[in-house]
């Protein structure tokens, strides 16, 4: 698979967060006691170095175990107290904000394989198994999107 | 003990001086939720602080319970709701996360005060990440969201099962939900209210 292809749908992807309980900003505690959910604070999405759209950092499950890494491995030293959140690919594609009967505006996001996004020299393992998830729309829609995007993450303690 | 707000979602035309109505709204708001819930919880804590440490506990992390220690059913008042809902706020404006215009709190707290209501699932707000705020009830497999801009317009989305959509509407500031939301939200957060049996959120 080449930089900037699409993620198959089945793809578990992981994305890191802030859990400090303290601020517990970037998650959010269902009342029937399952899994947390993420929140649109966890994801900063930033303008995508291809200068379409915004992107925002996640990893591929699947390619951890060929580099010899786990789940843990993708949150940085200095990133203590975080924890991964997943989803998938094909639930990320699967977002939808208008009510059955109601059109609207069509998913803005994309899921695409990045590995190594900033070369390979001293790059951390972790980085074999980067994507990105790419968000083409600007405005204050994007929050609607980016906070239905977010809960399809679900937290998975790794401590 | 009874709680009355002070005002609901259906307040009409928007006043000639809308800003001096939203001033005195808020005010009145705000001093009356915040009496009330500090009451409410007050008053049970000094019931039961003496009968059973474990119920003193529950009390101080949000819960008022039934005096019957034997066949205790605990429930979540309107104010302990509420009372989360704005220390949640004042964390996050406190953490800089979140700005709010007076417009946007006001809809903020018009939208709680007509939905939070005894038993139903905890209010939890969490900034969007560029200075917003938004509120979320997740239980029983519901997610329901609203999300507050700087104009105080709003939206409110549920979502069923990840997959089914079950609402969507945009709000204008100072305009009412109508009627056919307000009754979906009200049903939805019912349904959701008794699924919500754990509430780790309120126990943190």
């Amino acid at each position: 698979m080449a930089k900037g292809d699409s993620l198959a749908d089945g793809e578990v992807i992981l994305r890191r967060f802030d859990a400090d309980a303290g601020r517990a900003n970037h998650w959010v505690e269902p009342d029937d006691g399952s899994p947390a959910r993420l929140t649109g604070a966890a994801f900063g999405f930033k303008p995508s170095k291809s200068g379409w759209g915004d992107e925002c950092s996640i990893y591929q499950d699947s390619e951890l175990p060929s580099l010899g890494i786990g789940r843990k491995n993708c949150i940085q030293r200095n990133q203590v107290g975080w924890d991964i959140a997943t989803s998938t690919a094909e639930a990320v594609r699967g977002v939808k904000v208008a009510p059955p009967g109601k059109q609207g505006e069509p998913n803005p996001f994309g899921v695409v394989e990045d590995r190594y996004p900033k070369g390979v020299k001293r790059a951390p393992r972790r980085d074999g198994a980067h994507a990105e998830i790419i968000l083409g729309l600007t405005g204050s829609a994007r929050r609607r999107w980016v906070s239905t995007l977010a809960n399809t993450f679900k937290r998975e303690a790794i401590y | 003990m009874t709680y009355a707000p002070t005002y609901n979602l259906d307040f009409g035309t928007r006043p000639s001086d809308p800003f001096a109505a939203l001033t005195r709204n808020v005010a009145n708001y705000w001093g009356a939720t915040i009496e009330a819930a500090k009451h409410a919880v007050d008053s049970y804590v000094s019931m039961f602080a003496s009968s059973s440490p474990s119920f003193a506990f529950q009390i101080e992390r949000g819960f008022v319970a039934s005096s019957n220690i034997s066949s205790a059913v605990n429930h979540t008042s309107k104010e302990v709701l509420l009372r989360f809902a704005e220390k949640r706020l004042n964390a996050t404006r406190n953490a800089g996360e979140v700005e709010l215009t007076l417009e946007a709190e006001w809809s903020l707290w018009a939208l709680l005060n007509a939905l939070v209501e005894q038993d139903g699932p905890t209010p939890q707000l969490v900034p969007t990440g560029d200075g917003a705020v938004e509120v979320q009830w997740l239980s029983g497999g519901v997610f329901v969201s609203a999300i507050f801009d700087e104009s105080g317009d709003f939206d409110v989305y549920a979502l069923e099962n990840d997959s089914e959509v079950l609402l969507s509407e945009e709000v204008e500031f100072g305009q009412a939900l109508t009627s056919e939301t307000t009754e979906t939200l009200v049903s939805l957060l019912a349904r959701m209210g008794k699924t919500a049996k754990l509430r780790p959120a309120l126990l943190r």
